[in-house]
């Protein structure tokens, strides 16, 4: 796939793979850790690193209480992932990581924002981004842009005028939506020295892979 | 008039003597009527006093009659140095009974005036006493914060009303280099009931800028104040020192050892530390004893030699998270609440990111007060200026860089991007792993002495923008190349300006 199809510009193009790609890895594709502590240490300070930024304190899965940890490591066609299960606020989340984004899935279970009346949906979204995010610091403030009408697939952002490949920062942007009826949040881990993002399939080193998996190949 | 007055105690006797280089006779002549007004064994000096040759030596000493070791030279040509100097006028020497002579130089205490055939019986001083010790010529910006790397704290100064040691307390200072340090003491005499004297202190403390000469007055009220200078600067060096000074107080003829301060811990800085506001700023007692450390490891004063020196303790940069470093520091970019970049300090070996290496090194040369002004900049070169020809600079905090320049060819968005390796030639694919698309390369622009440099975090010194331009290989249009993993590479479209 490449940025050829002058409709859709480059940003949107690599919101949708990464969205695919955390549906596409499905739960037997991850490897339980015991303790973060086990992760690979790069990846463990980068997960810490933009949890901070990205999450309300109490809500980061580096915070909270009784998280379980998983990981999936890249294939061909799928990337390092660090994925936390917890239950904060009422909520039930699965953070899914991979070097360049994280991903906050909602349970429907817990929160089914399209079973809710739809005058009561945006509130829903509001107050969930409140309880999970970090929707104010000094350099930013998160707004998301709420649609009219709520519907499988619908999507929303802070500032979709903002390119996530060559956004100055990563507060510039986030993103949420409903997909498989979950809400879910879109942060990126942009960094505003370089142009896009790392190296998706390199976040986990060498010894950490050979630990998880030592199946040759 | 006198220029400058002694006394020398003796066993029977006081000896006043007024060195009035410049006085007339008549002058002379008046400054001796009044001083030996109302002492009935006032006498003119050495006519009828046979001196002794350690009386002759003190003379010699205290009033510096030559240049050399006076005790190597013989009584005799003791006798006539003195009696040259009282000869010429330069010198008026009066004695009187023990006892008689109170303050030199002031008004003499009515209590000190012994009345006849009491002056032997008069008690003497027997011990003196250091009781504290303030350093006047200090910053007095230091604060007791050592908890964290966050500025704070409450400041010595504001302590025990700035004394910075009693026996119950020992507080740093800081203090600029070849500056005089000058003291402010306070001294217990005993007994408490002891006659008005004139005090001589003088404080050791082994290296000559911690060598003092003060003097003070006894008039029966405790404490004895004394101010006193060192008898040299200190040196042209960023260091820290640990040097305690024993005291010793003369008066009466008598030399008592007056006891020790310190150990004094002195941070010698370049000059009085600057604080601009940033979140580097401020002087802390942890800050202060690491930015010595650091500076003073440069073995320089000279500004620039001390930032390059700096700037190389952190030979790389990185844009990665390092497990190492707690979470709140938030490394590599440590934007944080916990006095920012200082945290590098504790992780230097797990670098940071360039801003934040600039900010580190500029809060360090900032502590120690070092000249010169300090700028986080970043340079980029930009396609549509002079085909990137030109290397253009903008503050860090305000903006700057590519970030996310695009032009749309065809059907393609390409971007802008400055290349850290060779882009080979146009079609070629390489990840951000493989080659550092950068949007701007991050500098300390640093001015001092008239000369401007540019420090980048592990990319060398540079005289120009122009230069750092110089630390990319090539300035190019690339275009996003994504595969379903995720992963965003990018292939080289046109190469703009290859710099090397």
């Amino acid at each position: 796939m490449s940025a050829s199809d002058p409709t859709v510009d480059p940003g949107e193009q690599l919101i949708t793979i990464w969205l695919d790609v955390a549906d596409r890895v499905g739960p037997a594709d991850y490897h339980s850790v015991d303790d973060l502590a086990a992760v690979s240490g790069q990846a463990r300070a980068d997960s810490r690193h933009w949890a901070h930024s990205f999450f309300s304190p109490a809500a980061s899965p580096h915070q909270a209480a009784k998280v379980r940890h998983s990981v999936h490591l890249a294939r061909a066609d799928t990337p390092d992932l660090l994925r936390h299960e917890y239950a904060f606020g009422g909520l039930d989340l699965e953070v899914i990581e991979s070097r360049s984004f994280t991903l906050i899935r909602i349970a429907p279970a817990a929160l089914d924002v399209l079973a809710l009346p739809e005058a009561e949906r945006p509130r829903a979204v509001k107050r969930a981004a409140e309880s999970l995010l970090h929707l104010e610091g000094a350099h930013h403030k998160w707004d998301f842009q709420l649609p009219a009408l709520f519907a499988e697939g619908v999507r929303f952002s802070t500032n979709p005028a903002a390119d996530p490949l060559g956004m100055r920062h990563w507060h510039e942007r986030a993103d949420g939506g409903i997909r498989r009826r979950a809400l879910y949040f879109l942060c990126f881990k942009k960094i505003r020295q370089i142009l896009g993002y790392h190296d998706v399939q390199r976040w986990f080193d060498d010894d950490f892979r050979a630990r998880t998996d030592p199946r040759p190949g | 008039m006198p220029r400058r007055e002694w006394r020398i105690a003796g066993p029977t006797e006081d000896i006043l003597l007024l060195r009035a280089p410049d006085a007339s006779a008549a002058e002379r002549s008046a400054a001796l009527r009044r001083d030996v007004a109302g002492h009935a064994a006032s006498r003119w000096f050495p006519n009828s006093d046979p001196l002794t040759r350690a009386r002759l030596l003190a003379i010699y000493r205290e009033i510096h009659l030559g240049p050399f070791d006076a005790s190597s030279m013989s009584t005799a040509l003791l006798r006539d140095r003195v009696a040259s100097a009282l000869a010429s006028g330069t010198l008026i020497a009066v004695s009187r009974p023990h006892g008689a002579l109170g303050l030199v130089g002031g008004p003499m205490p009515e209590e000190a005036a012994p009345k006849p055939g009491e002056a032997a019986e008069r008690k003497k001083i027997t011990a003196v006493h250091v009781k504290s010790l303030t350093f006047t010529s200090e910053h007095h910006l230091l604060t007791d914060y050592t908890t964290d790397w966050k500025r704070g704290g409450e400041k010595y100064v504001d302590k025990d009303n700035g004394k910075h040691w009693t026996p119950a307390h020992n507080f740093p200072i800081s203090h600029s280099m070849n500056k005089i340090v000058s003291v402010a003491g306070e001294f217990e005499v005993e007994p408490p009931d002891a006659p008005g004297a004139s005090i001589e202190f003088i404080g050791d403390g082994s290296i000559p800028p911690l060598k003092f000469r003060g003097t003070g007055s006894w008039s029966g009220k405790q404490p004895v104040d004394m101010t006193a200078n060192g008898s040299e600067v200190l040196p042209k060096k960023v260091q820290k020192l640990t040097q305690s000074i024993d005291w010793q107080a003369q008066a009466a003829g008598e030399t008592f050892g007056a006891g020790a301060t310190g150990a004094h811990v002195v941070y010698v800085t370049l000059d009085t530390p600057i604080d601009e506001g940033k979140q580097e700023d401020g002087v802390t007692l942890k800050r202060m004893d690491k930015a010595v450390e650091l500076v003073g490891a440069t073995a320089s004063v000279k500004p620039h030699e001390i930032v390059a020196k700096l700037m190389k303790l952190l030979p790389y940069y990185t844009l990665q998270p390092s497990p190492n470093v707690p979470a709140h520091y938030h490394h590599p970019n440590y934007f944080n609440d916990e006095g920012g970049a200082w945290g590098i300090a504790d992780y230097i070996t797990d670098y940071a990111e360039c801003q934040a290496i600039v900010r580190f090194v500029r809060g360090v040369i900032k502590q120690v007060g070092c000249p010169g002004q300090a700028e986080t900049i970043v340079i980029w070169a930009d396609p549509d200026v002079q085909g990137g020809a030109k290397a253009l600079e903008h503050d860090w905090e305000t903006g700057g860089g590519l970030n996310g320049k695009t032009k749309v060819v065809g059907h393609n968005v390409w971007y802008a991007a400055l290349l850290d390796r060779d882009p080979v030639a146009v079609g070629h694919v390489f990840s951000n792993d493989e080659m550092g698309f950068n949007n701007f390369e991050a500098c300390l622009k640093f001015t001092a002495d008239g000369v401007t440099k540019y420090y980048g975090g592990g990319a060398g010194v540079y005289d120009s923008a122009q230069q750092v331009i110089r630390a990319f290989f090539a300035l190019a249009w690339i275009s996003p190349v994504y595969d379903s993993s995720g992963n965003v590479k990018y292939r080289i479209e046109k190469i703009v300006r290859r710099y090397r």
